[in-house]
């Protein structure tokens, strides 16, 4: 068993009650607060625990242990809260018949339970200095990607292309606030590649009813850094990069050019035009949003369209006194995490290759009512931003269908295949709706979903596997995507069904073999 | 110029929303333009905002203050918002 505990561990106690009469050892380890870490003299420490987390993966690394070495029990509680100089912070008990496998066994769970528990060490130094230490996040190895996105992969139109398309997007989210917190929860979520958080804010007990992303542990704490940290609980196999400081003409977006897409998610206008201003300069798609009590607006540019941009709406650029934002107005923390949502969702719709509404209108909400005006836009002749032509940033489209095809290594055409034919084992990855009962071709193939990847992944690995898609496209993702995982026993057929049916329709020497085999 | 009485109905936004106390109304204005509309309002309504800052739509369309208004026009008025 494992437990986090929030009172003093006795370990005299636990090692006297722990006993089994068919145990000839017990290896027990105290994890100790020391007054030392590099040089620094330690006044006390804080434990902070992802509570959920913690005890269920301390439990099944307690589990692995059982089933790694032939043990008769294993026991051990974590510390949580503040921890004097010599109390301990985690005790670990190991009964068993043998020494050697309770040593190991012991071994085994202090080192797997530093590495992958979330749990945080907060050091109070003699001098004053508090500092985080070994911050770490638990990487969780033996979660797998393609079950965490599977209710997603099953969606027909999102799928392993869909999916692909989300882990090859980088994109920036400036601020971490009311709208950013649910927009940047949707997008890592949702398997987003790189995400980019900025902000320049320390978190306050004011932002907890709607900033969503924060716990009371974080405040006082940097809210790009404490995102950071949720976020790579929520999905670790997102890239994310916190910037702490205030985006602004002298303190510019890092990396701007990568990214697919940037989500404005501040309070306030100098930054919102700012980012309209430098975006469109450099070609990327921005979606800007904003709330006031139930009310909230929200614009999708893609700046090669004629719906202009942000500068284009009003004909001069107003300053911040203008408004009031969420400290001095109020708001109710549902609405920007209805439409911080929103605004992930229309990244996901560009990233999908869709043109949300968002990018022609502006969509003005009213959440008291549920009510939607779209407001058509028009560039604006005189505007100052329009008026120079963005530089030439690769657009997502066009960076997909140039990474799309880079690795064609694993495909098969049709004619080699038909000379090749006993090489492989044929799996249909069609859905049900795309295949016909009265083809022949297909009738000895597997049918697997492209969405059950670990289906596929589970297949012997002593066969070569060709996938067979509609039209080629899902099946050398998918097979690229098999190959990453080491498993280059997968193909793709290029062109898919379709092909096939353009092949039989010629006769040549190249399209015999093809044409025998469908008539055989 | 002549002076033409038109049907307007006129929906506010955020700021404009709680200075004039109202969702959305119809008025009968001799106003030629949506600066001028937005002008008799600003009498009526003491509204803090500059008529530059603000936006406006007319029939689900962003267009200009300086636009003219025709009978039974829908006018949206749009401060800048920024909360988030």
């Amino acid at each position: 068993m494992f437990d986090i505990v929030s009172t003093p561990i006795d370990g005299a106690l636990l090692t006297k009650e722990f006993t089994d009469s068919s145990a000839g050892a017990i290896v027990s380890f105290e994890g100790r607060v020391r007054n030392h870490h590099n040089n620094r003299s330690v006044k006390h420490l804080e434990y902070h625990v992802y509570r959920e987390l913690a005890i269920k993966e301390g439990q099944r690394v307690v589990a692995e242990a059982m089933e790694k070495f032939p043990v008769i029990a294993i026991k051990s509680f974590h510390r949580e809260g503040q921890l004097a100089i010599g109390e301990i912070a985690i005790w670990i008990g190991v009964l068993s018949a043998h020494r050697a496998e309770a040593y190991a066994a012991c071994q085994y769970i202090i080192d797997t339970v530093k590495k992958r528990l979330p749990i945080w060490k907060k050091e109070f130094y003699t001098d004053g200095a508090v500092e985080w230490v070994g911050c770490s996040h638990p990487g969780h190895t033996e979660i797998d990607e393609d079950d965490y996105y599977s209710r997603q992969l099953i969606q027909p139109d999102v799928g392993i292309a869909g999916q692909d398309r989300f882990r090859q997007a980088r994109i920036a989210v400036v601020g971490a606030g009311g709208l950013g917190s649910p927009a940047l929860t949707n997008l890592v979520s949702a398997g987003v590649g790189q995400i980019d958080i900025f902000d320049h804010d320390k978190v306050d007990v004011t932002n907890l009813h709607r900033q969503t992303l924060y716990t009371v542990d974080d405040i006082g704490h940097s809210k790009a850094e404490m995102a950071k940290k949720r976020l790579e609980l929520i999905n670790p196999f997102v890239k994310i990069t916190s910037w702490p400081h205030k985006v602004s003409s002298e303190q510019p977006l890092e990396s701007l050019q990568s990214y697919d897409v940037v989500l404005d998610c501040t309070d306030n206008l100098e930054t919102k035009y700012h980012l309209n201003r430098v975006c469109h300069q450099a070609g990327i798609p921005l979606i800007i949003a904003a709330v006031h009590h139930w009310q909230a607006i929200l614009h999708s540019f893609f700046v090669d369209s004629d719906s202009g941009c942000f500068n284009c709406l009003s004909d001069a650029t107003p300053s911040d006194d203008c408004v009031s934002g969420c400290t001095t107005a109020g708001i109710v923390g549902v609405v920007p995490n209805i439409v911080g949502a929103l605004q992930a969702n229309e990244a996901i719709q560009l990233l999908l290759g869709n043109k949300p509404r968002s990018a022609t209108h502006g969509i003005i909400l009213d959440l008291k009512n549920l009510s939607q005006q779209a407001m058509l836009r028009t560039k604006r002749d005189n505007c100052s931003v329009c008026q120079t032509e963005p530089t030439g940033k690769v657009t997502f489209e066009k960076k997909m269908s140039e990474t799309a095809t880079i690795d064609s290594s694993c495909e098969i055409s049709w004619a080699n295949y038909a000379n090749t034919e006993n090489r492989f084992v044929m799996i249909d990855i069609r859905l049900e709706s795309e295949r016909s009962a009265d083809e022949i071709f297909s009738k000895n193939w597997t049918c697997i979903d492209a969405s059950d990847i670990s289906r596929l992944k589970y297949l012997p690995q002593d066969e070569d596997y060709l996938l067979v898609c509609e039209r080629g496209q899902t099946s050398t993702i998918l097979a690229n995507r098999l190959r990453r995982a080491g498993l280059t026993n997968f193909y793709s057929l290029t062109g898919g069904v379709l092909e096939l049916g353009k092949i039989s329709s010629q006769s040549n020497s190249d399209t015999a073999p093809i044409n025998r085999m469908l008539n055989r | 110029m002549e002076r033409i009485e038109r049907q307007i109905k006129i929906l506010y936004f955020a700021k404009l929303r709680e200075e004039s106390g109202r969702d959305e109304e119809t008025v009968t204005t001799t106003a030629n333009s949506a600066s001028e509309l937005y002008a008799e309002l600003c009498q009526r309504y003491s509204f803090s905002l500059d008529a530059s800052v603000t936006q406006v739509a007319i029939n689900e369309k962003f267009s200009t203050m300086k636009s003219s208004l025709s009978d039974g026009d829908k006018i949206v008025f749009i401060p800048p918002v920024a909360g988030g």
